[in-house]
């Protein structure tokens, strides 16, 4: 294999992005986040019967397609262009991984048939009031109860939480952190939708209290399946930060070839070329982590690790300040609710909090880096 | 060299206290001095209970200090004047943000260019809180290109103007009595000559201002269509043609006035430092180092605008007299 795309890939993005185009386009998504409203169920129904968008990336005897994370980040990158917001990257990045990783247990694997079909959401709840994936911070307690167990704690940014059909909770019980699944219908469930700056994305508060709630996989085994999702979710989610900074690239360039001041386009000076040049060349470095990354991925290897801290330390930052060029290159435009640079701002900034932040990215970067020079010495 | 100290504002501040001491209402002083955020959003957001004190304010010139004696201010240097909104912000009874064109802008262009008639007329309700300005000087065709304007005025026979056209991110056009208006009164001459100046009374029948709402939600600025609006030739400040002079006044009272007062004031970094320690970022080698970046910032830009504003008085008259050319964004 090499390091391009394939004839099949290149379809397959120009296939999504005809869906998108036609019935999820920014402007769309845009209307659904300012009436509050999650998603358009259909179009979500029909990315899983028309090109099997959810189940790309899962193993075909679970459903899906057997594709790779190459194949899902064309996906992912083609969504994050538009802001799509909605349960596709909660169901089929998260959960979907999170539930690979515990594959052996049946439950498991009708759950991904059913994420596979488009029939199902879910949604992986981690992180508690320090917003840290750090194993320590996870407080959220599961008591055994007969054949299954009681959760009762308290989940921060679950994505899609409030609509999610299955809830994929991470709690410590006495065997240490383990998965579980709960049904949001449930006694002693409570998930309150949360005002966020980036109204394209569904965040939710999980509040369990003696929750009925039954383990996936093995007691004890829970956070080998966060680390799972979380390594392939911070790969997609670099994938759908392309998407937004190729948009915001885009955008601004053709504003600069409109926009006349002096008798001339902005684009024509000096300070603006150089702003957006730089605004590419970040584009095209956050491209190649982002897909060097999938390419690696899922693994346990420290190359891989190491693709995946790179791509969470920079496509994040990279998308960023891409949004903020885009706003100052529009003048006054850029500052008004109406236009969409905002939205691609918001977006960026809240991606940062999402999976775990840069530093801590960088972090790991730097253990592992340390680790490779130790054991050559 | 010399610093804000040396040049004397401690006295100011000094008088400015005592003032305070005897003038702001002993619930809006009680308010601040327990912290009671509740207490004070509720007195800040009365319109009775701000426009009563802005009266207060304005009569005994601490609206207005920078301002000449003789017009209502005390005479106070850019340095006093900057220590003077540093203390009424620390007790929230400086004037709101949306005061900033009337204040800065209005204010410094009226006494560099208006008549004597025109500073009577216009300075002191400004001073007192009572009328509100805006700046009509963007367009959609004309931004950083500001001297490319296209609104017109033109001169009738009996001294009026008419005059036409559309202005756009107008600030607070909304809830403003008076605008800034730059307009073009001779299409013949080279685009920075042939503008004029003038002082648009916002109720005149043609003015219309319509809200845009902003990325933050809010909706601060405007739309403002100008169809065959009548101006008196008593509201044109400095000459016919002359007004592109005129404005870089108000643009350089725009420069010094918003770069004189750091979005990230004086201690807002400290809390920041005071909340990390608590929240336990401060144990954070990465975050320590990220926060002291921003303290480090913070400093520098407080330094620069100490140095910036120290001899900007003198620099600023120079530069409005030789400036023929102006670029914003
Ligand atoms: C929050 C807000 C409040 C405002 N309030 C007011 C107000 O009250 N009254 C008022 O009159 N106006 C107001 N403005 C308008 C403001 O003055 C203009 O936005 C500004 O002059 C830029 O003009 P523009 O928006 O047309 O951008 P443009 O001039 O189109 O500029 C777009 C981009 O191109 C760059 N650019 C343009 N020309 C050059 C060049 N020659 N070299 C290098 N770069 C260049 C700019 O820096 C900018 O990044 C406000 C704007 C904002 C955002």
């Amino acid at each position: 294999m090499e390091f391009v795309f394939s004839p099949e890939q290149e379809q397959l993005r120009s296939t999504v992005r005809r869906l998108l185009a036609e019935r999820a386009p920014l402007s769309r998504n845009r209307e659904l986040a300012e009436h509050g409203q999650r998603h358009d169920p259909q179009v979500y129904r029909d990315m899983a019967e028309q090109i099997g968008l959810q189940g790309l990336a899962l193993p075909e005897d679970l459903g899906g397609s057997g594709g790779s994370l190459v194949d899902l980040a064309v996906v992912c990158e083609e969504q994050g262009a538009v802001l799509f917001g909605g349960p596709f990257f909660a169901t089929a990045v998260l959960a979907a991984h999170a539930l690979l990783a515990c594959a052996d247990d049946p439950t498991s694997q009708a759950l991904l048939g059913a994420v596979a079909d488009g029939k199902t959401t879910a949604t992986l709840a981690v992180v508690e009031t320090d917003g840290r994936w750090e194993r320590d911070g996870i407080a959220t307690r599961a008591e055994p109860l007969g054949g299954d167990h009681r959760l009762s704690g308290m989940k921060e940014l679950v994505l899609d939480g409030a609509g999610a059909d299955v809830l994929l909770v991470v709690a410590r019980s006495a065997a240490g952190l383990s998965l579980f699944r709960v049904d949001p219908a449930a006694p002693g469930v409570q998930c309150r939708p949360l005002r966020t700056l980036d109204g394209t994305r569904a965040m939710a508060r999980l509040q369990l209290t003696d929750a009925p709630a039954r383990l996936l996989g093995e007691d004890g085994g829970g956070w080998r399946a966060v680390e799972r999702a979380r390594q392939v979710a911070t790969v997609l989610l670099a994938a759908e930060q392309v998407g937004g900074a190729r948009q915001c690239v885009e955008l601004t360039a053709e504003h600069a070839r409109q926009r006349r001041q002096f008798g001339r386009p902005i684009g024509s000076f000096q300070a603006v070329k150089h702003r957006l040049a730089d605004m590419a060349a970040r584009l095209e470095l956050a491209r190649a982590a982002a897909y060097w990354a999938a390419w690696q991925c899922p693994g346990t290897s420290p190359r891989c690790d190491e693709a995946v801290a790179v791509a969470g330390s920079y496509c994040g930052e990279s998308f960023l300040q891409t949004t903020a060029d885009t706003i100052q290159l529009h003048g006054g435009i850029g500052f008004t609710w109406e236009h969409d640079a905002h939205l691609y701002l918001r977006r960026a900034r809240c991606d940062l909090s999402l999976l775990g932040t840069p530093q801590q990215r960088r972090e790991r970067l730097g253990e592992l880096v340390g680790a490779a020079e130790g054991s050559a010495r | 060299m010399t610093t804000p100290d040396e040049h004397g504002t401690e006295a100011v501040v000094a008088q400015l206290r005592e003032w305070l001491r005897a003038n702001l209402p002993s619930d809006w002083r009680a308010a601040v001095e327990a912290g009671d955020t509740a207490a004070l959003g509720a007195i800040t957001s009365d319109p009775a209970r701000t426009s009563a004190w802005y009266e207060t304010l304005g009569a005994a010139g601490w609206a207005t200090p920078g301002w000449p004696t003789e017009h209502g201010g005390r005479g106070a240097t850019a340095d006093e004047a900057g220590a003077v909104a540093d203390e009424l912000a620390r007790w929230s009874a400086g004037r709101p943000d949306a005061d900033f064109v009337g204040l800065a802008l209005a204010g410094a262009t009226i006494l560099a260019w208006g008549t004597e008639e025109q500073r009577q007329r216009y300075l002191p309700p400004l001073a007192r809180g009572r009328e509100r300005w805006c700046q009509l000087f963007s367009e959609p065709g004309a931004g950083s290109d500001l001297a490319s304007l296209a609104t017109r005025a033109e001169a009738h026979p009996d001294g009026s103007w008419v005059v036409n056209g559309q202005k756009v991110w107008s600030s607070y056009a909304h809830e403003s009595r008076f605008g800034l208006l730059m307009a073009r009164s001779d299409a013949s001459l080279p685009k920075h000559r042939g503008i004029t100046y003038f002082l648009l009374d916002m109720s005149t029948p043609g003015v219309q201002a319509r809200p845009l709402r902003q990325m933050t939600g809010d909706a601060e600025f405007n739309e403002v269509f100008l169809d065959d609006v009548v101006v008196p030739d008593s509201a044109r400040l400095g000459g016919v043609n002359e007004g592109w002079r005129v404005a870089i006044t108000t643009l350089m009272s725009e420069r010094s006035g918003l770069s004189g007062r750091p979005a990230v004031g004086p201690g807002v970094t400290d809390a920041l430092v005071a909340r990390a320690r608590t929240t336990g970022a401060w144990d954070s080698p990465v975050l320590r180092d990220r926060i002291l970046g921003l303290l480090v910032e913070e400093r520098t830009l407080q330094m620069a605008t100490l140095r910036a504003f120290a001899p900007a008085m003198t620099r600023r008259a120079r530069r409005d007299r030789s400036a023929s050319w102006c670029t914003r964004s």
